[in-house]
């Protein structure tokens, strides 16, 4: 198999279609304006309130293709700049996503760089502050950015292990943009037009994800995120019963523990 | 010698069995002829059974069991043969025994009859106790300050607490029981989240020439009022509920009847006042003052209905809690405000002294934001010298507390406190504990453990009274001193435990991995094209070592480690702590002793999350031979601890000197054993290893017992302790 047509295109990334996204403050112009200024950007919030959808719309808006690279705890550099493959018997290198993104001045989104080995923040630093360079120490150049080029990172500062923070060095590089659900009106406008139900069912959904979000820290780590909301609504938009949407794309989720899931259930069936 | 498992026993036989039991209180006015001609009645299976727990209760207190004995019988007949049943009435009664005494266990036994009725009660019933956390979650998630749940008497709140009957059995099957139990729950949830409470109710009632017919009627309405507004905020709830609220839906159908349908004309009158006064309290935005504006108007008019899910109205306690808490929270308040203020200023000032001179006082201020879906239609936004800030989560939910209570933020709130010394609450609870042995004895701010009794195969309740004492901080240079005495083996130690570290490993020749092994591949290569079958080891790999691993240290402070023992095991937490220091473990110590059930303790020398700095050095120091070693409470109330930490491995290693023992005798020998091997496999039942390290040198006989054979350890000498216990935590961990 042709390995170099596994390989990232950046033109196939350019996003043609405007993602919805809700403004809840002034983050639309401070990310334009670190753009501008060539400053990468940290999107620090909980899951599920709309970072990477963020990202999307920006990318949409700078009409930049965007590249999203998931961390996973196995995701080391070479993941990320590229590396050699053997075909037909030679080695063939071969870029990373992020090695494509510097080189093309694309976008290069690391959605949730905590998990991503310890050894990434080698080959972020350099790219993060003035000098813009990414470093290919196996090929033994360094690649400098392209004029257009954007990195961005998000990070949910709610994990408390201490493994799982982002050291000093790194997050004083970034212009960190915070994230949390939105209120409530806003949020049941984003149910309304993502998903297209009415206001009252959107409503009581809102005030369902409120209920969850008292219990953060007495029995559940998180509450109800807006993309959960978003799933429970589109469950029952296409016929599910309310309160059993809610079990399966909310509650069972939010926790494993029995109690906590019976008491979960025990709202939202108080809701609808 | 008779076969007493297989023959039904006589009652001369039967007399000959208690007899041998009751020996003590036996007398030749007394003697066992009538509960033996009674037991003689019953099944073999059934004797068994008595004989058993004559024997077991005998063995506790000979008068209990001739009790015992003579109720056995009418117990079998009246919880119908059931012998679960019996044995929970038996429970029952020695956990009276237990608690209160002989009176209250023969109470017990002579009210078989209630006994009875309650148990069967049970069984279609829901108790409190099994679903106290689930509406415990559930009210804490519907809004406003969380709410504890208690079982009492009276259905009712004292806007900390909603208390609920122990049982509900009110109807045929458990679920429309358990409804019950949430619609008790919501109403009182109503009442604090729908401002019943707003205003001094003994004031508004006392304006009546007859406060309690005021009261009553207060209720009624203030019921229908809430109602009305759960109705909208929980419509899923209030359409279950409506088959549970007959009395109101009588009351609310009577006002829909007309002239015609009435039999008798004289009561349209007051239909067509309930007619308004539903109407009126059914508009979406009713508060209370709707309801105390109806009273008003209506005292004289019309008679009070008593709904039966509305409980009763707490007036005085509720006013009493409401006041000292709106004072605990304006200085808790204007303390935050006086915190705000200050990271303002030092955020905004570049250097010190422009913050000195810059410091003016802060303008604090609300804005009223409207908000339809609150209580009061609206919500408030701090500002400080007109910039609306966000609170920190512990201000934002005090003042959320306060609106709750007052409707608003008074502006006599927003003036941040000077500087000055406040009690904060840990300091108040701090000093309960120490004081329980200078003053009174009370049980406030205790933990409670149940202990298990071998001889009952079953828990006693609560039997253990725990508290967390802090230990005295030494401060001198004893920590130094070890470290220098030991200074070879600080090194080793640190060696040692460094390599455990482990940093990431490359690993050559794998099937998977990162990235490629050119030496593997050219290798391959070669022996591919020499015909060979191609090697698929070609890849390299990192190894992550992660050690996520938490681990608890359980010291033995009992009178018997007095001295070089103490000295000891002192020195091995300094090496301990300097070890796992490098290794960059969790890991917390405690010390456990006590004096009777009634005082059992448990010293904080490091709580987990705590740093290894001069306070904890100073506490390890101040480590000191206190009383006896009870055992079960410490492992119990450890493993509580360790339950709440996060990490894929627990460890639970007790340094001791000796066998569990106490003060009162009985928990020496077996049941102390028994007491603290059960309380292991609890431990172990929640994910957690437990090990011990001891110095009793007979530990072999009842350590492998209470441990298993390779969970403990015993050493000889104990001059090797300090490096002994660092070098088994490596062993075990590696």
């Amino acid at each position: 198999m042709d390995l170099l047509s596994q390989e990232i295109l950046p033109e196939n990334y350019f996003i043609n279609d405007e993602p919805y996204y809700e403004s809840v403050g002034d983050e639309i112009e401070i990310f334009e304006s670190a753009y501008k200024n060539k400053l990468p950007v940290l999107l620090k919030g909980p899951t599920g309130c709309g970072k990477t959808r963020f990202m999307e719309h920006m990318a949409w808006r700078l009409r930049r293709p965007l590249i999203t690279v998931s961390c996973h705890d196995d995701l080391t550099a070479s993941d990320l700049v590229g590396r050699y493959l053997i075909t037909s018997g030679e080695t063939v290198w071969v870029d990373g996503p992020l090695a494509k993104s510097v080189r093309s001045g694309a976008i290069c989104y690391l959605d949730e760089v905590v998990e991503a080995r310890k050894d990434t923040t080698v080959v972020i630093h350099p790219l993060a502050d003035d000098r813009r360079v990414l470093p290919m120490e196996k090929r033994g150049v360094v690649l400098e950015a392209e004029e257009k080029f954007c990195l961005a990172m998000s990070y949910n500062p709610g994990y408390q292990s201490v493994l799982k923070d982002l050291k000093q060095s790194t997050r004083q590089r970034f212009v960190a943009l915070e994230f949390d659900y939105p209120d409530a009106k806003i949020e049941q406008k984003i149910l309304e037009n993502e998903v297209g139900v009415d206001s009252a069912l959107a409503r009581n959904l809102v005030k369902f994800a409120h209920m969850t979000r008292n219990l953060k820290g007495s029995g559940l780590d998180e509450g109800a995120s807006t993309r959960l909301l978003v799933h429970a609504a589109l469950l029952i938009k296409d016929g599910i019963n309310p309160v059993a949407a809610c079990r399966s794309s909310i509650a069972q989720a939010l926790t494993d523990d029995p109690e906590m899931l019976s008491a979960i259930n025990e709202l939202s069936a108080s809701l609808f | 010698m008779k076969n007493h498992t297989n023959d039904i026993l006589n009652a001369e036989d039967m007399e000959e069995r208690l007899d041998q039991f009751l020996d003590p209180i036996l007398s030749f006015r007394r003697s066992a002829v009538g509960p033996a001609k009674q037991m003689s009645m019953l099944t073999v299976e059934e004797q068994q059974f008595g004989l058993h727990w004559v024997e077991v209760i005998a063995s506790t207190n000979a008068e209990m069991a001739y009790q015992y004995a003579a109720h056995f019988s009418d117990a079998i007949l009246l919880l119908r043969h059931d012998l679960n049943a019996v044995e929970n009435w038996t429970i029952e009664a020695m956990s009276a025994f237990d608690e209160r005494g002989l009176q209250l266990c023969i109470k017990v036994l002579h009210n078989t009859k209630e006994f009875s009725e309650n148990y069967f009660k049970k069984q279609h019933g829901i108790m409190l106790d099994d679903i106290k956390k689930l509406l415990t979650v559930f009210v804490c998630g519907l809004n406003g300050r969380s709410l504890k749940i208690e079982a009492a008497e009276q259905t009712c709140t004292d806007t900390e607490t909603i208390y609920l009957p122990e049982v509900v059995s009110k109807y045929p099957t458990k679920e429309e029981n358990f409804f019950y139990f949430k619609l008790l729950t919501v109403y009182q949830w109503a009442q604090n989240w729908f401002g019943t409470w707003r205003y001094d109710l003994n004031e508004k009632f006392n304006q009546f020439d007859d406060p309690v017919r005021a009261l009553k009627l207060f209720h009624c309405f203030e019921s229908i009022r809430l109602l009305s507004r759960i109705r909208y905020e929980l419509p899923g709830f209030f359409r279950q509920a409506e088959n549970f609220l007959n009395d109101y839906n009588e009351l609310q159908t009577k006002t829909l009847l007309t002239h015609d349908d009435l039999p008798e004309n004289n009561n349209l009158n007051a239909n067509k006042e309930w007619q308004s006064i539903f109407s009126k309290l059914s508009e979406k935005q009713s508060r209370v003052d709707d309801t105390l504006d109806l009273l008003e108007q209506y005292y004289s008019l019309i008679e009070a209905v008593d709904f039966s899910f509305q409980g009763v109205l707490l007036v005085n306690k509720v006013q009493n809690i409401k006041t000292r808490r709106l004072s605990d929270e304006k200085t808790l308040f204007r303390e935050a405000l006086a915190r705000l203020a200050d990271e303002k200023h030092q955020a905004n000032s570049e250097s010190v002294e422009t913050f000195e001179m810059d410091k003016k006082k802060p303008d604090f201020d609300t804005v009223l934001i409207e908000d339809i879906d609150l209580p009061d239609g609206a919500t408030f936004e701090l500002t400080l010298d007109g910039q609306v800030i966000v609170p920190p989560d512990d201000v934002e939910s005090l003042m959320s507390s306060i609106i709750q209570d007052i409707g608003e933020i008074p502006e006599e709130y927003l003036v941040a406190a000077g500087p000055g010394k406040y009690v904060t609450e840990n300091e108040v609870s701090a000093n309960k504990t120490d004081g329980v042995w200078s003053g009174a004895y009370h049980e406030e701010g205790a933990y409670f453990y149940d202990e298990w009794d071998h001889v009952r195969q079953h828990h006693r309740k609560n039997w253990c009274v725990v508290r967390e004492v802090r230990v005295m901080p030494v401060y001198d240079d004893f920590v130094q001193k070890t470290l220098s005495n030991h200074m070879g083996i600080v090194k080793t130690l640190r060696r040692n435990f460094e390599a455990l570290k482990g940093e990431e490993k490359l690993l050559k020749r794998q099937i998977n991995g990162d990235d490629i092994d050119i030496d593997a591949v050219v290798e391959s290569y070669a022996e591919l094209s020499m015909g060979m079958e191609l090697n698929e080891r070609i890849f390299t790999r990192m190894q992550r070592d992660d050690r996520n691993i938490a681990v608890m240290f359980m010291v033995d402070m009992s009178g018997s480690t007095k001295g070089w023992i103490n000295q000891a095991e002192r020195e091995a937490l300094v090496l301990l702590c300097e070890s796992l220091e490098m290794l960059g473990d969790r890991y917390a110590i405690y010390g456990f002793s006590g004096t009777t059930r009634k005082r059992c303790e448990i010293y904080h020398i490091k709580h987990i999350d705590e740093n290894y700095n001069d306070k904890v050095r100073a506490r390890i120091s101040g480590v000191s031979a206190k009383d006896y070693t009870r055992m079960g409470f410490a492992i119990r109330h450890l493993t509580a601890l360790l339950e709440e930490v996060e990490a894929k491995t627990k460890l639970l290693i007790t340094l001791s000197d000796g066998k569990p023992e106490d003060y009162d005798g009985q928990y020496r020998g077996k049941y102390g054993i028994e007491d603290t091997r059960q309380s292991l496999f609890e431990a172990r039942e929640k994910g957690i290893h437990p090990y011990c390290i001891t110095i009793d040198k007979e530990a072999g006989d009842y350590l492998p017992h209470m441990y298993g054979a390779a969970n403990y350890v015993v050493i000889e000498d104990i001059n090797k302790l300090p490096l002994k216990v660092s070098d088994i935590y490596r062993k075990l961990t590696a």
